[in-house]
């Protein structure tokens, strides 16, 4: 290197320097501009790298959810599986468990001696589905504007139900539909056929006066953390009425559930299991309950499961007789007197009204369950 | 030339991730210790004039992003690039290690210089300590990462370029 270069080369040093010795010198006002000038050019690459780094947290932010919800969904879908792999398990130790019984009891008592076939159910019921007629149509035909109409026809009145202000269903006996025969909208109980009429039937709701039938309480358990595992326990069964102080808030009242029994707001209240139908069905939920002192039993105010002002179609369970029954048992060694001796005691294409359960005074019990009740 | 421009558009990128990063994550200290690790580069420019007339720009940015006494990094880079300028060579930046160490020594060179015109100046600190552990930890950050990019980038050249054997 030469000296001149050495000499240039001091001098710009000997320049950077006092410039920065005034720089530090000098007063605020008169350096920040320059700074300020440095910073604004600075400032759209902070921006833009800003927006990076903002785009990137987002899109690994969006990769994470991503993936959580990925191995969320996995995890509901192996909980399924576990949940439906301990149903199954449970079935099969249910099966199990009365395999074992019968086990127990043929080496208790013996095999049979003869060939055991197995029948099939003789009654089987079936629901029927029928919507609940407006007021307006409800007032035409009491107007008998189309009973009119239908008498030219041969149609008359008294083959129409038009039982005071009980709401009507558009089915009747055409359909098999009885007195007595209990009325759901899905699972949940709305009333009772009161009177069933060619093509028509009046319905009482759970909520009407007079309407009484068998209840229990159940106590909700949860087994596990999903809900295939909920498990129900019924109690002591009662009985549940509509009241006329209790209609006009749309409440029934369950009776004759003793002051021993625990009872909950916002239990429900179901239908004794193997009662009207196979399954227990929900009338509603206990919206109060009280005990009085002394008393024996509870008082219990139920809010039905089903708005009755609001249902429009409800289900009406027919119990049918089994047309192949005699048909599918090939070995029978008896037969019974005529099909119309099995028919006329079970009355589901019978005319006549049959007798309601001299328990319930008008339950919901289907008519083959009242005389083996009784 | 171009490597002056190449270096002042680093510089600027540079200091732009320090200060980035300074509010986003606070592992960079206000000090632009980034750009502390092109100092060595810029001391072996061939125009020594013009490297550090270089050098004070970077500490003019330096000195615009860190709110600390004006004039004092600009003194600073000028002198670690003056100091620089005597002691190292090219072949010292040949090499990820080498560059490392140079970059390592550039750093603590510069937080000497800082922590003392700091304290010339009169500014308070809380503790100087604190100030060279900050200053230590930043500049180790950015001479490691200076050392993976120096490697990479050789590694890069050897891989398009094609060796050339020595001219016979």
């Amino acid at each position: 290197m030469t000296e001149s270069q050495n000499t240039g080369t001091f001098r710009v040093l000997a320049a950077c320097l006092l410039g920065a010795a005034m720089f530090a010198v000098l007063p605020d006002f008169a350096t920040s501009p320059i700074r300020d000038i440095v910073r604004l050019g600075i400032l759209p690459g902070q921006r833009l790298v800003g927006s990076i780094v903002a785009s990137a947290e987002s899109k690994w932010r969006n990769a994470i959810d991503q993936q959580l919800a990925d191995q969320q969904q996995r995890l509901d879908e192996l909980r399924t599986e576990v949940a439906n792999s301990q149903f199954r398990e449970r079935r099969a130790l249910l099966a199990a468990e009365s395999a074992s019984q019968q086990l127990a009891a043929v080496e208790r008592h013996g095999a049979s001696p003869f060939a055991v076939e197995i029948a099939p159910p003789m009654i089987r019921p079936r629901a029927v589905r029928a919507a609940v007629l407006g007021r307006e149509i409800l007032s035409d035909v009491k107007s008998r504007r189309i009973l009119d109409q239908g008498n030219t026809d041969g149609v008359a009145s008294d083959l129409w139900v038009l039982n005071g202000d009980l709401p009507i269903v558009q089915a009747g006996s055409n359909l098999s539909v009885a007195d007595g025969l209990p009325v759901f909208a899905g699972r949940c109980v709305v009333g009772r056929i009161v009177e069933a009429g060619r093509w028509t039937s009046s319905l009482q709701y759970i909520t009407d006066p007079g309407f009484r039938a068998r209840a229990v309480l159940a106590q909700v358990g949860v087994d596990g953390p999903n809900a295939a595992g909920v498990q129900f326990s019924f109690g002591v069964e009662g009985l549940i009425e509509g009241r006329t102080d209790l209609k006009q808030n749309g409440f029934c009242e369950l009776a004759q559930i003793p002051a021993t029994e625990q009872v909950d707001v916002g239990m429900p209240v179901y239908s004794p299991p193997r009662d009207a139908v196979d399954a227990p069905m929900l009338f509603g939920h206990v919206a109060a309950a009280e005990l009085s002192p002394g008393a024996l039993h509870w008082v219990i105010t139920v809010e039905p499961a089903v708005n009755v002002n609001s249902v429009r179609r409800v289900e009406i369970v027919v119990p049918e007789l089994s047309t192949d029954f005699n048909s599918s048992v090939p070995n029978r060694t008896f037969a019974p007197a005529s099909a119309e001796t099995q028919l006329a005691p079970r009355g589901v294409t019978s005319r006549a009204p049959t007798k309601p359960d001299s328990r319930l005074s008008g339950g919901i019990l289907p008519n083959h369950r009242r005389g083996s009740d009784s | 030339m171009i490597r002056s421009v190449g270096l002042l558009i680093a510089a600027y990128v540079l200091i732009v991730i320090e200060t980035s990063l300074q509010t986003e994550t606070g592992l960079a200290t206000p000090y632009g210790s980034f750009v502390w690790m092109l100092l060595p580069w810029l001391a072996t420019q061939p125009s020594r004039s013009g490297s550090i007339l270089a050098a004070g720009v970077y500490g003019l940015m330096i000195d615009a992003v860190s709110n600390h006494h004006p004039g004092l990094m600009i003194a600073a880079t000028i002198l670690v690039t003056c100091i620089l300028q005597r002691i190292i060579t090219p072949k010292f930046l040949e090499t990820g290690p080498r560059v490392f160490v140079v970059s390592s020594g550039c750093a603590g060179l510069m937080a000497m210089l800082v922590a003392t015109f700091s304290m010339l100046a009169g500014i308070s600190f809380t503790s100087p300590f604190e100030l060279l552990a900050g200053i230590a930890t930043s500049s180790a950050f950015a001479a490691l990462l200076t050392m993976f990019g120096v490697s990479v980038g050789r590694l890069f050249q050897r891989a398009i370029l094609p060796a050339q054997s020595p001219a016979h």
